[in-house]
């Protein structure tokens, strides 16, 4: 993103746009991952009233505490999608901002993928919706308020970027590696 | 927005910063697999080296560092409030884990 910020400030279009899209990458690549931590732990029993069950669910200790302790589950859950969604719409900010309406048909064939390809006992299949709002969204602003974005826009994309990235600098550790047990 | 003329532009200095953020998500990483202190030794660990990586970011990379100090200043009041109501908001609350049998 740094790099991104530095390729804008002197006004090459092409390396700002690359480095941008790397940004997107390693974004798409974190949501990626953590979808799939999430379907893990949701197989494993981890989940919450309103996720949709997957099929042959064992008796296993995520499980008894997903029902015992709702709060773990519920605390987990609803810190790590609120980060979730907010690096998607980073994703998606960054997208608008490096290829403008290039990026609405791009947005609506990775919502229309997700919605097809996701089962629907995943709980995805119906959170890849928020790609479609960010779609109608993104729409709405390019046509509405069209503009060539310089390098102040860049920067400021930049900004949203590294507070979620901050916000992650303090989910990661005491979520992740406190790992304390009761 | 501030004057990009004013700050140092030297691409140096942010792989200077990202490389010390590398080291400390490592030591956090350690630390948390070590399971080297009892979890509210470690939460004080985690969140002050949290602490020092939020304030790498927010002064590097989003540039607070080159900007006016009324920014800065701004910052470190509306953070140090958020930590006053914390402190006697949520912690009374937040105390109560370690009478649960937390190990």
């Amino acid at each position: 993103m740094v790099l991104g910020v530095f390729a804008a400030q002197r006004a090459d279009r092409t390396w700002t746009r690359l480095w941008l899209l790397a940004t997107m990458a390693f974004g798409t690549a974190f949501i990626v991952l953590h979808a799939m931590e999430w379907t893990h732990l949701i197989h494993e029993g981890l989940s919450l009233p309103a996720f949709p069950k997957p099929a042959g669910q064992l008796n296993t200790e995520y499980s008894k505490i997903s029902t015992g302790v709702p709060q773990f589950a519920a605390t987990f859950f609803g810190l790590t999608a609120m980060h979730m969604l907010h690096v998607t719409i980073g994703v998606i900010y960054l997208g608008v901002v490096a290829l403008r309406k290039w990026f609405l048909p791009i947005l609506g064939g990775l919502w229309l993928a997700g919605f097809l390809l996701i089962p629907s006992d995943n709980v995805f299949h119906y959170l890849v919706n928020a790609l479609l709002i960010g779609l109608i969204v993104a729409a709405i602003i390019l046509f509405l308020k069209p503009k060539d974005y310089d390098a102040h826009d860049v920067e400021v994309s930049g900004l949203y970027w590294h507070f979620v990235d901050l916000v992650w600098m303090f989910i990661f550790p005491l979520v992740y590696l406190m790992s304390t047990k009761i | 927005m501030h004057d990009a003329a004013k700050h140092d532009d030297s691409k140096g200095q942010y792989f200077w910063v990202w490389g010390a953020l590398l080291f400390l998500t490592g030591v956090e990483v350690w630390l948390g697999y070590r399971q080297i202190f009892e979890p509210v030794r470690m939460l004080e660990v985690l969140l002050v080296l949290s602490v020092i990586k939020s304030a790498l970011i927010i002064a590097y990379f989003m540039h607070l560092k080159f900007e006016k100090a009324i920014m800065r200043w701004l910052l470190v009041i509306a953070v140090t409030g958020c930590f006053v109501i914390m402190y006697f908001f949520f912690f009374p609350d937040a105390d109560r884990i370690l009478r649960l049998g937390v190990k």
